[in-house]
């Protein structure tokens, strides 16, 4: 198969599924591919399929390799590492007809039922009802502006330009409108003021010059200078007072922002990422953004319209003098503009660089247990010393690119300044300029460069600023992967009938997990989740509390598709007791209230009764009172468990997940816990894996898993008696177990 | 537990690996044959061509290859094409562009499948090492390449990657 090179033409199907009427000329279904096998190269093709034969079909349209109907007797997709290949079975064996990269998965995988029944049809044309394919690509579209945008992104390109991010991030300043108008007024006048010290030494300069000068004009100009000062520093205790309560405000609300938009993220979101970054971006970020929206809004606006009051006066006392200076500004801009892009780049690296650093010192707090037990703490230490290093080395180019910057414009405006001082000089010398105004000039000129020597800094300032705000508005605009819908339902009561329907998930798209599962548990059944490790036994549990959607088929409660229902509302009715038991910092109580806050101190007490958890307890000298989690009293896992089963209990939800609950405990408290889960259990729908089968044994039903298929169901006794795949299970474990009496 | 077979150079070169007529990959290691194996890098990303797990159709490994290139011509061009199948990251060899628009970052790559052009939202989610001087670059569609030794690339495309990590 060779294609020729092809460009993506209008109106043809991009990596989506076209589904026409069936006709013997028109193809029916048309699947794009973009990887030539024979070649090994990026290629785009279509797999055609009309009434009698399947195609392959060039970029221009023609036809390369032809099956006809009758030669095929089955088709798969096959996975592999970053892409997928199209297989076709025939009577000679298996071909591979076409291979795509990830974007087309999808697609092919939803296509194969279809090509399935088509195959079954036999020859006759007509009479085919195909399901309505879904198109993958096309259901992408901005928030915004509704342009195509890829997966994976919750608005487009377009959509996140510098300047539609300033506006957004405007937009956090409405809150404080007037206050911020107060400043800004403030700001205008304290420029205006600023400009006048500089005319009024002009004045008292040629008064003194005068040999006829006032004693008195001399001292009520003195005055009006001291006047000036206090007040323009009047405004500057105003402004400041303002800024830093405006500053304050607005960066905590763009902290509570950042932590909601974390709140709201799907699973998969931090399945991929690094958990502990977050702690120092919040914080880092949010901290340079409100630096600049206090301070550096302010300082940026002040020295602009400084220099326009500045350029004002120059021209007002002398206009030949004053065009000069306008002779490098062009220069300045355009060396402006050069360093921009220079430090924007290297912003971003050294704030990966700080990134890096976070993540190495997070990841072994995190594992500081494993660290000491295997004595890795030196090559911590090195692994620590790189990324600091790195850190270092690019926060000095970035500070090497401003030093090697700033003595250029020093030198610059340096030389403009002396050129002023001798031309103006002449001009007082030949008696067409007072000395006073060429003070005022040279001191208007100091002034004047000032900011433009400082615009340096403030571009640094600006990018990182930026920088920040790009940061921040990434995890503030990260696409959410399970988001509830806006007409979704509010489920006061549920029955806790759960409903798998043909659910096909991945954490990876090109590598299921579960692959065609159906399913139906009926209310107050408990399902055995049986299976070896990597079975897809806790992906199953995730998709049933929609920690992820299916990539095809639908997971049901009471008939209601997950997707329809509020999160929030689905996980009421749900109570989780996982292996490990996550215990907040607060008290006993609290943690066993933790679903209902509002619980009174009764239903805690008989909750954790039911659970086998009152009595250590009361042993406990602080009782409920006494303080767990993170910094507070360190309690065996048999009893952190028995919390969660609490906790589970005092939620009174409608269906229960028991995740390896009993894995880590002694024979002794596994009995207390079993006695408290079977009083957990009465009445609810409940799901629970367990390594050890033999508790287990009381399930109504088993579902036994095996590569993310379900290969058998059915009580302990049937399965036993069938002797496949759970008899195995079993044996295998009496074996490593030495507990026969226990299981069988 | 199987043990495990590691294959010593002798026998490397005389097993057989070949696609059988049928399509599928068969091995014939001392008169024994066994169709339908499937090839599983152990270290697709640090040894591409070491330790090649070869698999029988349910699953169970049949032996170790420690090298392909120890393989003979056949066998080893058999086995390069079931791991391109199987594996298919495309190799960055050259960056010809880096632009930033906005807050997505565009690249203009050449790879060993060809030119392509990457999108992706940010650098640091997107570009993670994998092993020393080895990359994994993940564009916003999820499609994975390869970066490995920049020292390789051109001059320009160095340029280019300094700026990326």
């Amino acid at each position: 198969m060779k294609t020729k090179n092809a460009k993506r033409e209008a109106g043809k199907p991009v990596n989506g599924v076209a589904v026409e009427q069936q006709d013997t000329e028109n193809p029916w279904l048309r699947l794009r591919a973009d990887v030539d096998f024979t070649e090994r190269r990026f290629r785009h093709y279509e797999v055609v399929f009309k009434s009698l034969t399947m195609e392959i079909v060039d970029g221009q349209g023609k036809s390369i390799m032809t099956f006809h109907k009758n030669n095929m007797i089955d088709v798969s997709v096959r996975e592999a590492l970053g892409g997928a290949s199209f297989f076709i079975i025939t009577g000679d064996g298996e071909i591979e007809a076409a291979r795509f990269s990830l974007p087309y998965i999808e697609t092919f995988r939803q296509a194969v039922p279809a090509i399935k029944s088509w195959l079954s049809e036999g020859d006759e044309a007509g009479g085919l009802t195909l399901p309505a394919l879904e198109e993958s690509t096309d259901t992408y579209r901005c928030s915004k502006c509704d342009k195509t945008i890829s997966p994976g992104a919750s608005k487009c390109l377009t959509c996140s330009i510098r300047w539609t991010m300033l506006r957004r991030l405007a937009a956090y300043c409405t809150p404080y409108r007037s206050p911020m108008l107060v400043s800004a007024l403030l700001l205008v006048l304290s420029v205006f003021i600023e400009v006048i010290p500089p005319y009024l030494i002009k004045l008292i300069v040629d008064e003194v010059a005068k040999p006829s000068g006032s004693l008195k004009l001399l001292f009520a100009l003195a005055s009006g200078l001291a006047l000036v000062q206090v007040l323009s520093a009047a405004m500057q205790v105003i402004r400041s007072y303002l800024g830093v309560r405006i500053g304050g405000k607005l960066v905590g609300a763009i902290r509570r922002d950042m932590f909601g938009a974390l709140m709201k993220l799907s699973m998969r979101f931090f399945d991929h990422r690094q958990v502990s970054q977050f702690i120092g971006r919040i914080q880092d970020d949010t901290d340079e953004l409100k630096e600049f929206l206090t301070n550096g809004m302010v300082y940026l606006v002040t020295q602009l319209l400084l220099a326009i009051g500045i350029l004002f006066m120059l021209f007002h006392l002398n206009g030949q003098l004053a065009a000069m200076i306008l002779i490098p500004t062009p220069f300045l801009f355009a060396g402006l503009y050069w360093l921009w892009k220079r430090l924007s780049s290297l912003w971003y690296s050294q704030w990966q660089s700080a990134l890096h650093v976070n993540n190495v010192i997070g990841e072994a707090l995190q594992g500081i247990r494993v660290i000491k037990a295997f004595a890795q703490e030196n090559a911590e230490k090195n692994r620590f010393d790189k990324v600091n290093n790195q850190w270092i080395n690019r926060t000095i180019s970035f500070g090497n690119l401003w030093l090697g910057v700033s003595p250029i414009f020093t030198v610059l405006t340096a030389v403009f300044g002396i050129a002023v001082w001798y031309l103006g000089g002449r001009s007082v010398m030949s008696g067409t300029m007072s000395i006073g105004t060429l003070t005022a000039f040279t001191t208007y000129l100091l002034m004047f460069f000032g900011p433009v020597q400082a615009s340096g800094q403030l571009l640094s300032w600006l990018n990182r600023s930026l920088g920040s705000a790009e940061r921040i508005l990434e995890i503030i605009d990260a696409k959410v992967d399970v988001p509830d819908k806006r007409d979704a339902v509010e489920l006061s009561s549920v029955s806790g009938e759960i409903r798998f329907h043909g659910v096909r998930y991945g954490y990876e798209v090109e590598r299921p997990v579960l692959k065609d599962i159906n399913l139906t548990i009926r209310p107050g059944e408990m399902i055995g989740l049986v299976g070896r490790s990597g079975a897809g036994k806790s992906t199953l549990i995730n998709m049933i509390c929609r920690f992820y959607d299916p990539n095809a088929g639908s997971v049901a409660l009471d008939g209601h598709d997950l997707r329809d229902i509020r999160q929030e509302s689905l996980r009421k009715h749900i109570g989780v007791v996982l292996q490990e038991t996550f215990l907040f910092d607060g008290t006993i109580a609290e943690n066993i209230a933790y679903g209902r806050p509002d619980s009174p101190p009764e239903t805690v007490i008989a909750a954790a009764h039911a659970a086998n958890a009152h009595d250590f307890i009361c042993r406990l000298p602080e009782g409920y009172d006494t303080r767990v989690g993170e910094r507070g009293h360190r309690l065996s896992g048999g009893e952190k468990q028995r919390i969660a089963i609490a906790r589970a209990l005092l939620l009174d939800p409608e269906i229960l997940i028991l995740d390896e609950a009993t894995a880590s405990v002694d024979t002794e408290t596994e009995r207390l816990i079993q006695e408290a889960l079977t009083r957990l259990i009465r009445g609810r729908t409940t799901i629970a894996i367990a390594h050890r089968l033999s508790t287990l044994r009381h399930a109504d039903r088993l579902v036994v898993l095996d590569q993310g298929r379900i290969v058998e169901m059915g009580t302990h006794e049937e399965l036993y008696a069938k002797q496949t795949h759970y008899y195995r299970l079993v044996e295998s474990q009496k074996q490593t177990a030495k507990i026969p009496s226990e299981v069988g | 537990m199987n043990p495990i077979y590691f294959l010593s150079r002798s026998e490397l070169s005389q097993i057989r690996l070949f696609r059988a007529s049928d399509g599928s990959l068969r091995l014939e290691q001392e008169g024994k044959a066994s169709a339908r194996v499937t090839l599983i890098r152990s270290f697709p990303y640090t040894m591409p061509d070491r330790f090649i797990s070869v698999r029988s159709a349910d699953g169970h490994e049949i032996a170790m290859i420690q090298d392909v290139k120890l393989l003979n011509g056949n066998s080893l061009q058999a086995a390069r094409e079931e791991l391109d199948r199987k594996y298919m990251i495309p190799v960055i060899t050259q960056i010809l562009t880096v632009r930033k628009r906005g807050s997505g970052w565009h690249l203009q790559a050449d790879t060993n499948y060809g030119p392509a052009a990457l999108v992706m939202e940010n650098l640091h989610e997107s570009i993670q090492p994998v092993a020393e001087s080895r990359w994994i670059v993940t564009d916003n569609e999820g499609r994975r390449f390869e970066l490995s030794d920049p020292e390789q690339m051109d001059a320009r495309s160095r340029e280019h990657w300094k700026k990326l990590i």
